[in-house]
């Protein structure tokens, strides 16, 4: 696993302007290996979900930094690190939301890493160094 | 009842424009909304958060609020976030107005 932080990461500020740069950089590469149709769409929607997240929580103190991407075409899989240089979080560890409660109780937010964690085949976060990593797998054969 | 087609990304980028055009027809009038979704081809959860918002005013104001022709991602994401059970969302536009 080692390897993996010497590939070549791609960074943009995080600001909302970098969202569909992050999205057609990563959704061109993963096409490339084969991923199409319902699970690029899943991944756009996943690649938002951790994107936003970083925008509105990662650089609280500072108001401004970098997110860092990076895409590992592995032979059964595509892999896809997003990386922030914020505080130490895991964003996996989020309670999880009860889609079950009514209208009424229900809060607005929460929903977002629910959807990363149902259409990624696997997600990993790792703290290493200042950074928070968090990985994306996608098999390429479903 | 007014008809609100949307069509393409409902996303971070997008959700507050759409979030406006609410706030237009719920201040506007006094109908129940229904949203077309046949042509959305993108959802995520900035979209459902407009969604529920909206959903709290209308249901406050006792005025109905219901879905139309969900298809690929956006049913999905309705299905993952247990969107059936809180909305009525019709299979087709047709069904929805002969309702």
């Amino acid at each position: 696993m080692a390897e993996s932080f010497q590939l070549e990461r791609v960074s943009w500020p995080a600001r909302l302007e970098s969202l569909p740069l992050v999205q057609e950089y990563v959704e061109t590469l993963a096409q490339r290996s084969g991923i199409h149709g319902k699970r690029l769409i899943q991944l756009s929607v996943a690649l938002e979900e951790v994107v936003v997240n970083i925008i509105n929580h990662a650089y609280d103190q500072t108001g401004r930094g970098d997110i860092l991407v990076g895409f590992d075409d592995q032979a059964e899989t595509v892999v896809i690190s997003l990386v922030d240089r914020g505080l130490a979080f895991n964003p996996l560890e989020a309670t999880e939301p009860n889609v079950e409660m009514g209208l009424l109780d229900r809060p607005i937010g929460g929903l977002g890493i629910m959807m990363v964690k149902k259409f990624m085949d696997k997600v990993r976060y790792e703290r290493h160094g200042n950074e928070n990593i968090l990985y994306l797998t996608l098999n390429k054969n479903v | 009842m007014v008809v609100l087609f949307i069509k393409g990304r409902l996303d971070a980028v997008t959700a507050g424009e759409l979030e406006a055009k609410f706030t237009e027809l719920i201040q506007g009038g006094n109908e129940s909304i229904l949203v077309s979704m046949e042509e959305l081809e993108y959802i995520s959860s900035a979209g459902l958060r407009v969604v529920l918002l909206v959903a709290k005013k209308l249901h406050a104001s006792g005025r109905k609020f219901e879905f139309a022709a969900l298809s690929g991602n956006v049913k999905d994401v309705f299905d993952i976030s247990g969107f059936y059970s809180l909305f009525k969302i019709h299979d087709t536009l047709e069904q929805a107005l002969s309702a």
